[in-house]
Protein backbone atom coordinates (compact mmCIF):
# COMPACT_ATOMS: atom_id res chain seq x y z
CA UNK A 1 0.00 0.00 0.00
CA UNK A 2 1.53 3.20 -0.92
CA UNK A 3 0.96 6.33 1.43
CA UNK A 4 -1.39 8.46 0.55
CA UNK A 5 0.24 12.20 -0.44
CA UNK A 6 -1.70 15.11 0.84
CA UNK A 7 -0.97 18.01 -1.09
CA UNK A 8 -4.34 19.68 -0.49
CA UNK A 9 -3.60 22.18 2.14
CA UNK A 10 -4.99 24.93 0.72
CA UNK A 11 -8.32 23.75 1.01
CA UNK A 12 -7.79 21.82 4.24
CA UNK A 13 -4.65 21.36 6.04
CA UNK A 14 -3.88 17.81 7.26
CA UNK A 15 -2.53 16.41 8.88
CA UNK A 16 -2.75 17.96 12.12
CA UNK A 17 -0.80 18.24 15.46
CA UNK A 18 -2.18 15.60 17.64
CA UNK A 19 -3.26 18.01 20.36
CA UNK A 20 -5.75 18.66 18.07
CA UNK A 21 -7.60 15.98 18.14
CA UNK A 22 -7.09 15.43 22.25
CA UNK A 23 -8.24 18.61 22.52
CA UNK A 24 -11.67 18.17 20.72
CA UNK A 25 -12.14 14.82 22.19
CA UNK A 26 -11.69 16.07 25.92
CA UNK A 27 -14.26 18.62 25.40
CA UNK A 28 -16.91 16.53 23.92
CA UNK A 29 -16.27 14.11 27.06
CA UNK A 30 -16.48 17.25 29.37
CA UNK A 31 -19.47 19.56 30.54
CA UNK A 32 -19.84 22.00 27.81
CA UNK A 33 -18.38 25.38 29.32
CA UNK A 34 -19.83 28.97 30.10
CA UNK A 35 -23.40 29.21 30.19
CA UNK A 36 -24.96 31.41 33.13
CA UNK A 37 -20.95 30.55 34.55
CA UNK A 38 -18.84 32.20 32.62
CA UNK A 39 -16.75 34.12 35.94
CA UNK A 40 -13.68 35.45 36.48
CA UNK A 41 -12.18 31.35 37.09
CA UNK A 42 -14.34 30.00 34.73
CA UNK A 43 -12.01 28.85 31.15
CA UNK A 44 -13.55 31.11 28.57
CA UNK A 45 -12.32 28.60 25.19
CA UNK A 46 -13.49 31.51 22.96
CA UNK A 47 -12.32 34.09 24.70
CA UNK A 48 -8.60 32.13 25.05
CA UNK A 49 -8.76 31.73 21.40
CA UNK A 50 -9.28 35.64 20.57
CA UNK A 51 -6.10 35.85 22.48
CA UNK A 52 -4.13 33.60 20.98
CA UNK A 53 -5.53 34.91 17.37
CA UNK A 54 -4.93 38.79 18.60
CA UNK A 55 -1.30 37.94 18.98
CA UNK A 56 -0.54 36.31 15.95
CA UNK A 57 -2.29 39.20 14.25
CA UNK A 58 -0.36 41.91 16.42
CA UNK A 59 -3.75 43.22 17.06
CA UNK A 60 -4.49 44.96 20.49
CA UNK A 61 -8.60 44.17 20.51
CA UNK A 62 -9.07 40.80 20.98
CA UNK A 63 -12.80 41.15 22.38
CA UNK A 64 -13.27 42.78 17.95
CA UNK A 65 -12.59 38.93 16.93
CA UNK A 66 -15.94 37.47 16.27
CA UNK A 67 -15.90 34.21 15.92
CA UNK A 68 -18.13 31.76 13.94
CA UNK A 69 -17.62 28.67 11.35
CA UNK A 70 -14.92 29.71 8.63
CA UNK A 71 -13.87 32.96 6.64
CA UNK A 72 -17.37 32.53 4.68
CA UNK A 73 -19.08 33.08 7.54
CA UNK A 74 -16.80 36.32 8.52
CA UNK A 75 -16.56 37.71 5.09
CA UNK A 76 -20.23 37.54 4.34
CA UNK A 77 -20.87 39.06 7.84
CA UNK A 78 -18.48 41.83 6.63
CA UNK A 79 -19.80 42.15 2.99
CA UNK A 80 -23.82 42.02 4.08
CA UNK A 81 -23.05 43.59 6.93
CA UNK A 82 -21.28 46.92 6.12
CA UNK A 83 -23.51 50.27 5.82
CA UNK A 84 -23.51 50.32 2.24
CA UNK A 85 -26.38 51.94 0.77
CA UNK A 86 -27.55 52.10 -3.23
CA UNK A 87 -25.93 53.48 -5.50
CA UNK A 88 -22.28 53.04 -3.26
CA UNK A 89 -19.27 51.21 -5.33
CA UNK A 90 -17.30 48.06 -3.83
CA UNK A 91 -14.07 47.51 -5.52
CA UNK A 92 -12.69 43.83 -4.94
CA UNK A 93 -10.21 42.06 -7.22
CA UNK A 94 -9.99 39.49 -9.44
CA UNK A 95 -8.03 37.20 -7.55
CA UNK A 96 -11.10 36.51 -4.95
CA UNK A 97 -12.77 33.48 -3.84
CA UNK A 98 -16.67 32.63 -4.14
CA UNK A 99 -16.91 33.21 -0.54
CA UNK A 100 -16.35 37.11 -1.80
CA UNK A 101 -17.43 37.19 -5.17
CA UNK A 102 -20.93 35.53 -4.28
CA UNK A 103 -21.78 37.85 -1.47
CA UNK A 104 -20.99 40.84 -4.23
CA UNK A 105 -22.93 39.33 -6.71
CA UNK A 106 -25.93 39.39 -4.08
CA UNK A 107 -25.22 43.13 -3.19
CA UNK A 108 -25.48 44.08 -6.65
CA UNK A 109 -28.70 42.33 -7.11
CA UNK A 110 -30.43 43.36 -4.25
CA UNK A 111 -29.01 46.13 -3.17
CA UNK A 112 -27.80 47.79 -6.76
CA UNK A 113 -24.11 48.28 -5.05
CA UNK A 114 -21.41 48.96 -8.20
CA UNK A 115 -18.71 46.39 -7.74
CA UNK A 116 -14.74 47.46 -9.61
CA UNK A 117 -12.79 44.46 -10.21
CA UNK A 118 -9.24 45.54 -10.27
CA UNK A 119 -7.29 43.00 -12.44
CA UNK A 120 -4.04 40.50 -10.99
CA UNK A 121 -1.07 40.38 -13.13
CA UNK A 122 -0.02 36.23 -14.81
CA UNK A 123 1.15 35.04 -11.46
CA UNK A 124 -2.36 36.21 -9.46
CA UNK A 125 -0.70 39.17 -7.73
CA UNK A 126 -2.94 42.67 -7.45
CA UNK A 127 -1.17 45.53 -9.30
CA UNK A 128 -0.83 48.39 -6.52
CA UNK A 129 -0.85 50.95 -9.96
CA UNK A 130 -4.44 49.11 -10.48
CA UNK A 131 -5.66 49.54 -7.48
CA UNK A 132 -5.08 52.96 -6.53
CA UNK A 133 -6.29 54.18 -10.08
CA UNK A 134 -9.69 52.33 -9.29
CA UNK A 135 -9.90 53.61 -5.53
CA UNK A 136 -9.06 56.88 -6.70
CA UNK A 137 -11.74 56.73 -10.12
CA UNK A 138 -14.76 55.25 -8.20
CA UNK A 139 -13.98 56.25 -4.73
CA UNK A 140 -15.95 53.16 -3.27
CA UNK A 141 -17.14 52.81 0.73
CA UNK A 142 -15.89 49.17 1.09
CA UNK A 143 -13.04 47.87 -0.48
CA UNK A 144 -12.31 43.88 -0.70
CA UNK A 145 -9.07 42.52 -1.33
CA UNK A 146 -7.53 38.62 -0.58
CA UNK A 147 -3.99 38.53 0.99
CA UNK A 148 -2.85 35.38 -0.75
CA UNK A 149 -4.68 34.40 -4.45
CA UNK A 150 -6.27 30.45 -3.49
CA UNK A 151 -4.94 29.71 -7.20
CA UNK A 152 -1.31 30.93 -7.55
CA UNK A 153 -0.21 31.53 -3.88
CA UNK A 154 0.88 34.81 -4.65
CA UNK A 155 1.03 37.52 -1.94
CA UNK A 156 -0.57 41.41 -2.20
CA UNK A 157 0.95 44.15 -0.33
CA UNK A 158 -1.81 44.54 2.08
CA UNK A 159 -0.18 47.53 3.78
CA UNK A 160 0.45 49.48 0.57
CA UNK A 161 -3.01 48.37 -0.67
CA UNK A 162 -4.96 49.38 2.78
CA UNK A 163 -2.90 52.84 3.03
CA UNK A 164 -4.33 53.36 -0.67
CA UNK A 165 -7.73 52.70 -0.12
CA UNK A 166 -7.95 54.28 3.44
CA UNK A 167 -6.80 57.55 1.36
CA UNK A 168 -10.04 57.95 -0.22
CA UNK A 169 -11.53 57.15 2.70
CA UNK A 170 -12.73 53.48 2.04
CA UNK A 171 -12.84 50.78 4.49
CA UNK A 172 -10.49 47.60 3.24
CA UNK A 173 -11.38 44.03 4.16
CA UNK A 174 -9.26 41.60 4.17
CA UNK A 175 -9.45 37.82 3.45
CA UNK A 176 -6.94 35.98 5.31
CA UNK A 177 -8.11 32.48 4.54
CA UNK A 178 -4.72 31.57 2.74
CA UNK A 179 -2.13 33.23 4.66
CA UNK A 180 -3.20 32.84 8.44
CA UNK A 181 -0.65 30.73 10.28
CA UNK A 182 1.31 31.16 7.10
CA UNK A 183 2.39 34.54 6.25
CA UNK A 184 2.71 37.16 9.07
CA UNK A 185 -0.31 39.55 9.15
CA UNK A 186 -0.28 42.49 11.38
CA UNK A 187 -3.65 44.26 12.51
CA UNK A 188 -2.55 47.70 13.96
CA UNK A 189 0.67 48.31 11.65
CA UNK A 190 -1.39 47.66 8.54
CA UNK A 191 -4.48 49.37 10.07
CA UNK A 192 -6.65 47.13 9.06
CA UNK A 193 -10.65 47.61 9.14
CA UNK A 194 -11.46 44.25 8.51
CA UNK A 195 -10.16 40.18 8.12
CA UNK A 196 -11.84 37.53 7.57
CA UNK A 197 -9.78 34.37 8.54
CA UNK A 198 -10.17 30.58 8.70
CA UNK A 199 -9.51 28.03 11.40
CA UNK A 200 -8.94 25.13 9.20
CA UNK A 201 -5.73 25.97 7.11
CA UNK A 202 -2.65 26.88 8.24
CA UNK A 203 -3.39 27.49 11.67
CA UNK A 204 -3.81 23.88 11.44
CA UNK A 205 -7.23 23.76 13.58
CA UNK A 206 -10.13 21.95 13.08
CA UNK A 207 -13.10 22.63 10.41
CA UNK A 208 -15.92 25.30 11.50
CA UNK A 209 -13.73 27.31 12.89
CA UNK A 210 -13.08 30.76 11.43
CA UNK A 211 -14.19 34.61 11.96
CA UNK A 212 -13.91 38.28 11.73
CA UNK A 213 -11.80 40.84 13.08
CA UNK A 214 -13.67 44.49 13.00
CA UNK A 215 -11.83 47.01 14.40
CA UNK A 216 -12.77 49.18 16.76
CA UNK A 217 -15.48 52.01 16.20
CA UNK A 218 -16.86 50.33 12.55
CA UNK A 219 -20.44 48.97 13.33
CA UNK A 220 -21.60 46.23 11.34
CA UNK A 221 -25.43 44.86 11.15
CA UNK A 222 -25.29 41.35 12.29
CA UNK A 223 -26.41 39.08 9.77
CA UNK A 224 -27.59 36.14 12.38
CA UNK A 225 -30.06 37.78 15.27
CA UNK A 226 -30.53 35.37 18.32
CA UNK A 227 -29.58 34.25 21.72
CA UNK A 228 -26.33 35.91 23.26
CA UNK A 229 -26.20 34.63 27.02
CA UNK A 230 -26.31 38.18 28.23
CA UNK A 231 -28.52 40.66 28.17
CA UNK A 232 -31.53 38.61 26.77
CA UNK A 233 -34.62 41.35 27.70
CA UNK A 234 -33.08 43.21 24.62
CA UNK A 235 -35.00 43.16 21.20
CA UNK A 236 -31.51 43.32 19.58
CA UNK A 237 -28.62 42.15 19.62
CA UNK A 238 -26.20 43.92 22.44
CA UNK A 239 -23.88 46.27 20.79
CA UNK A 240 -20.38 45.52 21.95
CA UNK A 241 -18.18 43.14 20.44
CA UNK A 242 -17.77 40.15 19.80
CA UNK A 243 -21.11 39.22 21.37
CA UNK A 244 -22.84 41.70 18.57
CA UNK A 245 -21.56 39.32 15.79
CA UNK A 246 -22.07 36.12 17.50
CA UNK A 247 -25.71 34.73 17.86
CA UNK A 248 -25.89 31.04 19.48
CA UNK A 249 -23.95 28.39 20.71
CA UNK A 250 -20.89 28.16 19.32
CA UNK A 251 -18.61 25.45 18.52
CA UNK A 252 -16.75 24.83 21.28
CA UNK A 253 -15.19 21.38 20.82
CA UNK A 254 -13.72 22.94 17.19
CA UNK A 255 -12.63 25.62 19.17
CA UNK A 256 -10.72 23.96 22.33
CA UNK A 257 -8.92 22.14 18.94
CA UNK A 258 -8.02 25.88 17.14
CA UNK A 259 -6.84 27.13 20.63
CA UNK A 260 -4.58 23.64 20.79
CA UNK A 261 -3.52 24.28 17.26
CA UNK A 262 -2.54 27.80 18.01
CA UNK A 263 -0.64 27.21 21.41
CA UNK A 264 1.10 24.04 19.29
CA UNK A 265 2.27 26.86 16.81
CA UNK A 266 3.52 29.09 19.22
CA UNK A 267 5.71 26.45 20.55
CA UNK A 268 6.56 25.08 17.05
CA UNK A 269 6.98 28.10 14.45
CA UNK A 270 6.85 26.73 11.34
CA UNK A 271 10.45 26.41 9.26
CA UNK A 272 9.27 29.22 6.72
CA UNK A 273 12.37 28.98 4.75
CA UNK A 274 11.96 25.41 4.46
CA UNK A 275 8.55 25.33 3.24
CA UNK A 276 9.74 27.86 0.56
CA UNK A 277 12.45 25.79 -0.17
CA UNK A 278 10.19 22.88 -0.82
CA UNK A 279 7.62 25.12 -3.36
CA UNK A 280 10.39 26.15 -5.49
CA UNK A 281 11.67 23.06 -5.95
CA UNK A 282 8.63 21.71 -6.45
CA UNK A 283 7.88 24.56 -9.11
CA UNK A 284 11.07 23.60 -10.70
CA UNK A 285 10.90 19.68 -10.62
CA UNK A 286 7.12 20.13 -12.79
CA UNK A 287 8.74 22.47 -14.54
CA UNK A 288 11.65 20.86 -15.87
CA UNK A 289 9.36 17.56 -16.40
CA UNK A 290 7.54 20.37 -19.14
CA UNK A 291 4.64 21.68 -17.04
CA UNK A 292 3.82 25.59 -16.95
CA UNK A 293 3.71 26.29 -13.80
CA UNK A 294 1.90 29.18 -12.56
CA UNK A 295 4.81 31.50 -10.87
CA UNK A 296 4.29 34.73 -8.86
CA UNK A 297 6.90 37.56 -9.24
CA UNK A 298 6.96 37.95 -5.45
CA UNK A 299 6.29 36.26 -2.15
CA UNK A 300 4.13 33.33 -2.58
CA UNK A 301 2.41 30.99 -0.13
CA UNK A 302 3.12 27.29 -1.00
CA UNK A 303 0.62 26.87 -3.73
CA UNK A 304 1.50 25.60 -7.03
CA UNK A 305 -0.57 25.67 -9.60
CA UNK A 306 0.27 24.34 -12.87
CA UNK A 307 -1.04 22.92 -16.46
CA UNK A 308 -0.22 20.44 -19.03
CA UNK A 309 -0.30 21.56 -22.53
CA UNK A 310 -2.76 18.65 -24.60
CA UNK A 311 -4.23 17.30 -21.20
CA UNK A 312 -6.93 19.25 -19.33
CA UNK A 313 -6.80 19.41 -15.24
CA UNK A 314 -9.30 17.28 -14.72
CA UNK A 315 -7.54 14.62 -16.22
CA UNK A 316 -4.11 15.52 -14.35
CA UNK A 317 -5.92 15.16 -10.98
CA UNK A 318 -7.57 12.42 -11.76
CA UNK A 319 -4.43 10.35 -12.78
CA UNK A 320 -2.56 11.68 -9.72
CA UNK A 321 -5.20 11.16 -6.95
CA UNK A 322 -6.04 7.62 -8.50
CA UNK A 323 -3.41 6.38 -9.85
CA UNK A 324 -0.96 7.49 -7.89
CA UNK A 325 -3.18 8.64 -4.09
CA UNK A 326 -1.65 12.31 -4.61
CA UNK A 327 -4.68 14.38 -3.12
CA UNK A 328 -4.85 17.43 -5.29
CA UNK A 329 -7.17 20.15 -6.64
CA UNK A 330 -8.00 20.40 -10.19
CA UNK A 331 -10.45 22.96 -12.03
CA UNK A 332 -11.36 26.80 -10.87
CA UNK A 333 -10.91 26.54 -7.11
CA UNK A 334 -13.74 28.26 -6.38
CA UNK A 335 -12.01 32.06 -8.04
CA UNK A 336 -13.00 31.66 -11.61
CA UNK A 337 -12.53 35.22 -12.23
CA UNK A 338 -8.69 35.29 -11.81
CA UNK A 339 -8.57 33.02 -14.88
CA UNK A 340 -9.21 35.84 -17.64
CA UNK A 341 -5.75 37.38 -16.17
CA UNK A 342 -3.38 33.91 -15.88
CA UNK A 343 -4.66 32.96 -19.70
CA UNK A 344 -6.00 29.51 -18.99
CA UNK A 345 -9.15 28.18 -17.96
CA UNK A 346 -8.41 25.75 -14.92
CA UNK A 347 -5.23 24.41 -13.56
CA UNK A 348 -4.23 21.46 -10.99
CA UNK A 349 -3.06 23.06 -7.72
CA UNK A 350 -0.77 21.52 -5.16
CA UNK A 351 -0.39 22.89 -1.71
CA UNK A 352 2.49 21.98 1.02
CA UNK A 353 2.03 22.52 4.26
CA UNK A 354 5.21 22.87 7.08
CA UNK A 355 4.67 18.51 7.53
CA UNK A 356 5.51 17.95 3.51
CA UNK A 357 8.32 16.06 3.18
CA UNK A 358 11.54 16.03 0.20
CA UNK A 359 10.43 12.60 -0.81
CA UNK A 360 6.58 13.27 -1.27
CA UNK A 361 7.74 15.97 -3.42
CA UNK A 362 10.00 14.38 -5.52
CA UNK A 363 7.09 11.84 -5.38
CA UNK A 364 5.09 14.65 -7.15
CA UNK A 365 7.30 15.47 -9.81
CA UNK A 366 7.91 12.05 -10.88
CA UNK A 367 4.14 11.12 -11.19
CA UNK A 368 3.73 14.34 -13.24
CA UNK A 369 6.63 13.27 -15.12
CA UNK A 370 5.08 9.79 -15.96
CA UNK A 371 1.99 11.82 -17.44
CA UNK A 372 4.06 14.25 -19.60
CA UNK A 373 5.70 11.12 -20.92
CA UNK B 1 -25.33 -4.78 -14.96
CA UNK B 2 -26.07 -3.44 -11.67
CA UNK B 3 -24.45 0.08 -10.80
CA UNK B 4 -24.80 2.75 -8.45
CA UNK B 5 -23.78 6.38 -9.14
CA UNK B 6 -23.26 9.60 -7.76
CA UNK B 7 -22.71 12.92 -9.22
CA UNK B 8 -19.01 13.60 -8.20
CA UNK B 9 -17.99 16.83 -7.27
CA UNK B 10 -15.50 18.91 -9.09
CA UNK B 11 -14.89 22.57 -8.84
CA UNK B 12 -14.86 22.52 -13.18
CA UNK B 13 -16.85 25.27 -15.00
CA UNK B 14 -20.01 23.12 -17.02
CA UNK B 15 -18.68 19.81 -15.69
CA UNK B 16 -21.13 16.71 -15.68
CA UNK B 17 -19.21 14.02 -14.08
CA UNK B 18 -20.51 10.91 -12.81
CA UNK B 19 -19.10 8.27 -10.97
CA UNK B 20 -20.59 4.69 -11.30
CA UNK B 21 -19.56 1.68 -9.30
CA UNK B 22 -19.80 -1.46 -11.12
CA UNK B 23 -19.86 -5.22 -10.38
CA UNK B 24 -16.91 -5.82 -11.97
CA UNK B 25 -13.39 -4.92 -12.85
CA UNK B 26 -13.00 -1.86 -15.30
CA UNK B 27 -10.21 -4.40 -16.79
CA UNK B 28 -13.16 -6.60 -17.13
CA UNK B 29 -15.91 -3.38 -18.50
CA UNK B 30 -13.68 -2.44 -21.07
CA UNK B 31 -14.33 -5.72 -22.76
CA UNK B 32 -18.02 -4.40 -23.02
CA UNK B 33 -16.51 -1.53 -24.83
CA UNK B 34 -17.45 -2.63 -28.50
CA UNK B 35 -17.51 0.92 -30.80
CA UNK B 36 -15.99 3.16 -28.11
CA UNK B 37 -12.29 4.52 -28.97
CA UNK B 38 -10.52 2.67 -26.21
CA UNK B 39 -6.91 3.62 -24.68
CA UNK B 40 -4.68 1.80 -21.88
CA UNK B 41 -1.94 3.40 -20.18
CA UNK B 42 0.15 1.32 -18.35
CA UNK B 43 2.83 3.71 -17.67
CA UNK B 44 1.12 5.23 -14.44
CA UNK B 45 1.64 3.50 -11.02
CA UNK B 46 -1.93 1.88 -11.21
CA UNK B 47 -2.76 1.25 -15.15
CA UNK B 48 -5.86 2.98 -15.96
CA UNK B 49 -7.96 3.43 -19.47
CA UNK B 50 -9.87 5.97 -21.01
CA UNK B 51 -12.66 5.44 -23.40
CA UNK B 52 -14.51 8.04 -25.92
CA UNK B 53 -17.68 7.55 -28.06
CA UNK B 54 -19.57 11.02 -29.04
CA UNK B 55 -18.28 12.88 -26.30
CA UNK B 56 -18.80 10.43 -23.48
CA UNK B 57 -15.38 10.16 -21.91
CA UNK B 58 -15.68 7.03 -19.41
CA UNK B 59 -12.04 6.59 -17.19
CA UNK B 60 -11.19 4.20 -14.86
CA UNK B 61 -8.04 2.61 -12.99
CA UNK B 62 -8.36 -0.99 -14.23
CA UNK B 63 -7.87 -3.00 -10.79
CA UNK B 64 -10.72 -1.43 -9.33
CA UNK B 65 -14.51 -1.08 -10.00
CA UNK B 66 -15.13 2.26 -10.07
CA UNK B 67 -15.38 4.56 -13.73
CA UNK B 68 -15.94 7.72 -14.09
CA UNK B 69 -18.02 9.29 -16.74
CA UNK B 70 -17.98 12.80 -18.28
CA UNK B 71 -20.92 13.63 -20.60
CA UNK B 72 -21.12 16.96 -22.86
CA UNK B 73 -22.22 19.79 -21.03
CA UNK B 74 -25.06 20.24 -23.61
CA UNK B 75 -26.72 17.21 -24.23
CA UNK B 76 -26.07 15.60 -20.40
CA UNK B 77 -29.72 14.21 -19.59
CA UNK B 78 -29.90 12.42 -22.79
CA UNK B 79 -26.11 11.09 -23.15
CA UNK B 80 -26.42 10.08 -19.65
CA UNK B 81 -29.79 7.77 -19.75
CA UNK B 82 -28.77 6.33 -23.13
CA UNK B 83 -25.69 5.39 -20.94
CA UNK B 84 -27.13 4.11 -18.00
CA UNK B 85 -30.02 2.09 -20.26
CA UNK B 86 -26.71 0.71 -22.42
CA UNK B 87 -25.33 -0.39 -18.93
CA UNK B 88 -28.32 -1.93 -17.08
CA UNK B 89 -29.22 -3.94 -20.69
CA UNK B 90 -25.34 -5.19 -20.67
CA UNK B 91 -24.41 -8.87 -18.86
CA UNK B 92 -21.73 -8.88 -16.37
Amino acid sequence: MQPLIYMNNAATSWPKPGCVADAVSEALCAPPGSANRGGVEEFDVFEETRKSLAQLMKGQHYNHIALGANSTWGLNLAIQGFPLKAGDTVVATAAEHNSVLRPLYKLNRERHIKIIWVPVDAGGQVCPEFWEKACHTYKPSLCVLTHASNVTGAVNDICLLTHIAQQIDAAVLIDASQTLGMVPVQLDDWNIDMLAFTGHKYLLGPQGTGGLYVRPGLQLEPLLCGGTGIQSDRKEMPPEMPIHLEAGTGNEPAYYGLLAALRWSEENPADINRIEWLTEYLKQGLADAGATVIAPQEKCTPVVSFVIEGKSAAEIGYILTESYDIVCRSGLHCAPRIFTDLGCDSTVRLSLSRFTTEEEIKAVIQAVSSIMR
Amino acid sequence: MHFEYKKKENCLAYSQIYEYKLTITVREFKTHLNGWTVEENHRYRRPMMTAIKRGVQIKGILDKYVITVSFPEDTYVEEKMFFEAWLKNEEN
